[in-house]
């Protein structure tokens, strides 16, 4: 097990990495726009979309680099979430809802399954969301040409597992173990999400944890799925 | 030329085909090492960009499979990568004839470097 120290140092490097890939794009997307004389309209509405989405990916990779450090640092006990029953098909159906347009833009289809799914989870509806768009985008970025990402929850006892498929390259089977042990842990890359330092897992990780849940590693074969557990509540939805 | 484009990132891919096919360039982009290794068998290649940074296995794995594929034995190669290795000293044993740095990739070099590695 890794000191605090430590782990910091592996999330600050991550971090360093998790940015380049996005600022390369920006880069390109700008230099086009700016150099690029026969750039037809279309050309140049796509790439200020695609600016305006890897900005807006970045800033939320910021945001959630603070609150990840504040977690590490003061650890979830000083945190204070505010925990509430929450249906979490009404959060997932809000997220996806949002990064549907950023989605097609990636060519990939959203699906959101169990609709019918009555059960309330205890969690804090921002970092919910937090949770939900970090999976999403990662499975949207890293999934097959014009590929579909399935979100779907269903109950496990006392608990509510949320779980995000892509059908992507997964990762090799050598790294299954050892993934398995250690997913949301530590900052990672995985081997089939090139240019991925494992950071926005490592996040997704720390905020389920900080809800009582945690992250997870499912299914392997056609793609990948990455589950998150969170804590069931008691109250009947009424919806 | 007939490129192919090895990136795995569609946007970035999506950048360079813009301005290779505008440059007269006729260009089949794949997404993985793996596709590279059949475009080689399926599609006559002149030129190869190659990201480093992969799924599953590396640009590095490319180049060890291209020097061992009759076909492809000759086909320079131009790494386009944003985590150049430090290993550059035997660049030149992989038919590497440029390697460029991505954070700082502008479209004139990329297109200068395709330039130099006409035969």
């Amino acid at each position: 097990m890794k000191g605090k120290d430590e782990t910091q140092l592996d999330v600050f490097v991550a971090a360093a990495h998790e940015l380049k890939a996005p600022l390369v794009l920006l880069r390109h997307l700008a230099q086009s726009l700016n150099e690029d004389e026969d750039l037809t309209d279309a050309e140049r509405r796509q790439n200020l979309l695609r600016l305006s989405f890897t900005t807006d990916r970045m800033m939320r990779l910021v945001q959630q680099l603070t609150l990840s450090y504040r977690l590490e640092q003061d650890g979830q006990a000083q945190f204070n979430f505010q925990l509430e029953p929450l249906s979490i098909t009404e959060v997932c159906d809000q997220a996806l809802h949002e990064l549907t347009p950023y989605a097609k833009e990636y060519n990939q289809e959203l699906r959101l399954r169990g609709r019918h799914c009555p059960h309330l989870v205890l969690a804090n509806r921002d970092i919910l969301h937090d949770i939900v768009v970090n999976l999403v985008d990662n499975a949207i970025r890293h999934n097959q040409k014009g590929g579909v990402v399935d979100v779907s929850s269903f109950c496990r006892g006392e608990q509510v597992r949320l779980q995000v498929h892509d059908s992507g390259l997964g990762v090799l089977p050598s790294e299954l173990t050892n993934l398995r042990r250690t997913i949301g842990r530590q900052a990672q890359p995985l081997s089939g999400r090139a240019g991925s330092s494992g950071l926005g897992l490592y996040i997704v990780g720390q905020l389920a944890e900080a809800m009582g849940g945690g992250l997870g590693l499912g299914r392997t074969q056609n793609g990948t799925t990455f589950f998150v557990d969170l804590l069931r509540s008691r109250q009947l939805s009424l919806l | 030329m007939n490129i192919l484009l090895v990136e795995d990132d569609s946007w970035v891919a999506e950048c360079y085909l813009s301005w290779l096919t505008k440059a007269g360039h006729l260009v089949k982009w794949v997404r993985s090492a793996q596709a590279a290794l059949d475009a080689f068998d399926e599609d006559k290649v002149e030129l190869v960009i190659l990201d480093v940074m992969l799924p599953l296995h590396n640009g590095i794995q490319v180049l060890h499979n291209m020097a061992t594929h009759d076909d492809m034995l000759d086909v320079p190669v131009i790494v386009c990568s944003s985590n150049i290795p430090p290993e550059d000293l035997w660049w030149s044993e992989y038919g590497v004839v440029a390697v460029l740095d991505k954070t700082s990739l502008k479209r004139h070099k990329l297109l200068a470097a395709i330039e130099g590695a006409r035969p």
